[in-house]
């Protein structure tokens, strides 16, 4: 099969695994608990079925490729945003204690990562050959973005990791799927800024396919059950070590000697 | 290629860390209530932070020096270096004290009624963790003169945290209690 093919053939996957995974989201009943990732679905199938529709369409229509595809872009990364919010909101449902103090964590970590984001930006002047320099820039753009959600993730991650919170097995299964598809996407976009035009066939190819297995792994393990199991973590990590008493009366005992051999002179 | 180098590496450490997080959290243990007498132990000790760790800010004490060196100079880096040893010694078992105290704040934050109890947690623990750093950093230095002052902070840092445990864990036993009492 010709590379064009693949690609086309894994860009209509993609678009029919949104459309499997919201509809399993309405079969379920989870459209109440998942809306953003819903909207995100939704958009995201609708996105596909036009950008496929203007490509392959009359010469006239393909002119409005471009700003479809930069607008469109524009709103997938603000759900992507939102769908981390959605996360960070299940994983602490039920835990009140810790909730202000997760919103302190979550926006001063959104503002930390902008912020490096932006100065990545201004500091690595460092493109490969493109024959647009706007491509050029949108993919330092989704290099950033794919970057600081990759890092959101990790935030959140860590936080709950960090307060021992067990979390749902659906939030758990989607944390892995799209974590994982924004990291691998961070680094495609890594390499397409630093590589130009002759990485994108690559980019498009495994972006694609990992997009594809990242929303096939919601499709197969996303279930209504998952809903009430959790996933808890032991409580207490490490031993408390049992030397230590004996090392520390052994020690005391010696300096009371030193003290007492003194007070003798 | 160097920033292209410390991206490739910053995004293998992101990948790294969400997969040890992410398996963290798979991995099942043992569901439910850290053991009581283990709570009871950490919250109620025997003794009190202050009974147990008052001697460090005695360690080094002028008098004790003064009088080793009238008496027996030559002793006198010897018991220098003894003391260091035992301040070595306590400030490790205040570590483990603390970080066992602090272990059982992390599980009963998110099961607190306290909004505010979290942060409080979190910045007793770095106020400690900054404590022992310079303390460390002194002890590693040989400069022994606030020794006495850095270990009361370090004290009173966990007796504040040991009790901001004991009134949070009061309060849900008591929302506990009055949730199963008969109406």
């Amino acid at each position: 099969m010709e590379h064009a093919h693949l690609r086309d053939l894994l860009w209509y996957s993609g678009i029919a695994i949104d459309s499997i995974l919201a509809s399993r989201l309405v079969q379920l009943g989870l459209v109440g608990r998942y809306p953003v990732l819903f909207i995100y679905l939704c958009v995201s199938a609708v996105r596909g079925c036009t950008l496929a529709f203007l490509l392959h369409s009359s010469r006239k229509l393909l002119g409005f490729y471009g700003p479809v595809y930069f607008a469109s872009q524009l709103v997938v990364w603000v759900l992507y945003f939102l769908f981390i919010i959605e996360l960070y909101s299940l994983m602490l449902e039920g835990f009140p204690g810790i909730r202000r103090l997760g919103t302190l964590v979550l926006y001063s970590g959104l503002g930390a990562v902008t912020a490096a984001c932006t100065i990545l930006m201004v500091a690595d002047q460092q493109f490969g050959f493109d024959y647009y320099p706007l491509i050029s820039y949108l993919a330092l753009q989704q290099r950033s973005v794919f970057l600081g959600l990759s890092i959101m993730t990790l935030v959140l991650l860590i936080f709950v990791t960090y307060y021992r919170v067990s979390v749902r097995r659906n939030v758990w299964v989607l944390c892995l799927c799209f974590g994982g598809y924004f990291l691998v996407n961070a680094l495609l976009f890594t390499l397409r800024s630093y590589f130009g035009v002759s990485f994108a066939p690559q980019r498009n190819l495994i972006g694609s396919l990992s997009y594809f297995v990242a929303l096939t792994g919601g499709v197969f393990l996303v279930c209504r059950a998952g809903e009430a199991e959790s996933r808890p973590i032991s409580l207490f990590g490490g031993k408390r070590s049992q030397e230590l008493d004996a090392a520390l009366s052994l020690q005391l005992q010696s300096f009371n000697q030193v003290l007492v051999k003194v007070l003798k002179q | 290629m160097t920033i292209l180098l410390l991206l490739l590496g910053f995004i293998a450490a992101v990948a790294a860390g969400t997969a040890i997080a992410l398996w963290r959290l798979y991995r099942t243990g043992p569901e439910g209530q850290a053991p009581p007498a283990l709570v009871s132990e950490i919250l109620h000790p025997r003794r009190s932070a202050l009974e147990v760790y008052q001697p460090m800010s005695r360690l080094f004490a002028e008098d004790d020096f003064a009088l080793v060196g009238r008496l027996k100079p030559d002793l006198l880096k010897r018991l220098r270096r003894q003391r260091q040893h035992v301040l070595r010694l306590y400030l490790r078992e205040i570590r483990i004290g603390f970080a066992r105290l602090h272990t059982l704040c992390r599980i009963l934050a998110p099961r607190s009624h306290d909004p505010n109890f979290a942060a409080r947690v979190t910045q007793q623990a770095l106020t400690f963790y900054g404590l022992f750093l310079v303390l460390e950093f002194r002890c590693a230095l040989g400069w022994f003169l606030h020794v006495r002052v850095d270990t009361v902070d370090l004290i009173a840092a966990l007796s504040q945290l040991r009790q901001a445990a004991q009134s949070v864990l009061a309060d849900m036993n008591s929302g506990a209690a009055l949730a199963g009492s008969p109406a």
